[in-house]
């Protein structure tokens, strides 16, 4: 290569506008000629300075560090939140499976004892002092045109040991037949219904007003 | 990842011959990019943006280690080692000495193979800065290296 390119080169090297191109072209001819002018010295040991650069060893665990400290701490993250989510929902699950056991196990009803208005734990304890009501004394037509008045207690001692209470109010009655029980649920559910029915006719009268409201004429074409 | 070595290679120009340091330098960015989310997507030169938050990083991580002292442009060498002058440890001695701004963007331009474009865009100067800093830098070299020669 001519000296007087080198010259050039060096000079846009020093003026900081020397390209990579330009700079590697200078590092090899100093690496590779040595019978040089002597105003050229100093920069041939400057570019065989940093020709002579050796790139330092990458660490061979900083893949696995860097892993570690952002993909591997987002998972540990979600890996907790997951766990205390699931520690929380087995033991609010836990909370209910208990209630409902303990509720299970103090309603001792058993079939042909279940009632809608009063819990009786066993047919044999029966200190009312109101008549009971069996299915052969009380035709069921009868039952149904009755006016029942449903009333809910509960009772919380065992079979063993609790005595249901009577109730005190006119009309109490006490159904220790499970075809009563059944009957008696479907009038209860009935009264419920009622408003619910009443409130939904509510809602599609409210529907076809507005409907008229905004298109009193009506949409059909055959009337224009 | 493949931008993590090259951040390696950055690292080590600026820090010089300390490899734990520019690893630990090298981690503490990819953190920091990797906090930054769904808004790297947003930008446009993830490169140049890794290697100014990785220069930012070594900046602080040398804050930390030494006070800053801001040279001026008259330096003194106090004693360089008779060494090889040739040798890379030597040149590193002789940047070593510059002032802090003229440091930086020759390390990145002679150790880390940067162009002047890069180095622009990795410390937030302009093109023209990084040309007028490469200038003062390289001839302020030339100069030492005539003591020593």
């Amino acid at each position: 290569m001519n000296i007087d390119t080198i010259r050039q080169l060096l000079a846009s090297y020093y003026d900081g506008s020397a390209s990579d191109a330009e700079i590697d072209t200078l590092k090899r001819y100093f690496t590779q000629v040595s019978d040089l002018p002597a105003d050229l010295r100093v920069d041939a040991a400057i570019f065989r300075a940093m020709a002579s650069t050796q790139p330092l060893p990458m660490p061979a665990d900083l893949h696995r560090r860097i892993v570690d400290a952002t993909i591997g701490s987002s998972r540990r993250r979600l890996f907790v939140r997951w766990r205390s989510a699931l520690s929380a929902a087995a033991a609010v699950a836990l909370a209910i499976m208990s209630g409902l056991w303990l509720l299970k196990s103090n309603d001792t009803a058993q079939p042909g004892n279940t009632v809608v208005a009063s819990t009786t734990l066993s047919p044999q304890i029966a200190p009312d002092p109101l008549p009971a009501q069996s299915i052969d004394e009380k035709p069921a037509q009868q039952v149904a045109t009755e006016p029942v008045e449903i009333v809910v207690r509960t009772v919380h001692s065992r079979a063993t040991k609790a005595q249901a209470k009577p109730h005190k109010r006119a009309g109490y009655r006490e159904i220790t037949d499970s075809v009563q029980v059944v009957e008696f649920t479907s009038r209860l559910l009935a009264k419920l219904e009622a408003p619910v029915e009443g409130a939904e006719r509510g809602i599609r009268y409210t529907s076809e007003a507005i409907a008229r409201i905004n298109d009193p004429l009506g949409s059909n074409p055959s009337e224009d | 990842m493949p931008l993590y070595p090259q951040l390696f290679t950055v690292a080590t120009a600026i820090l010089g011959n300390n490899s734990d340091d520019a690893a630990d330098a090298v981690q503490d960015t990819m953190v920091k990019l990797w906090n930054t989310g769904d808004a790297l997507s947003d930008i446009r030169q993830p490169q140049a943006y890794a290697i100014s938050v990785l220069r930012t990083t070594v900046i602080d991580m040398l804050r930390r280690r030494h006070p800053v002292d801001t040279l001026d442009e008259s330096i003194s060498i106090t004693e360089i080692p008779a060494s090889d002058t040739e040798s890379a440890a030597f040149l590193e001695h002789i940047i070593s000495n510059l002032p802090a701004s003229q440091q930086e963007v020759i390390k990145l331009s002679a150790f880390a193979g940067m162009s002047s474009h890069e180095i622009a865009q990795a410390t937030g100067l302009t093109d023209g800065n990084v040309r007028q800093l490469l200038s003062r830098g390289r001839k302020k070299i030339k100069e030492l290296y005539y003591k020593y020669l």
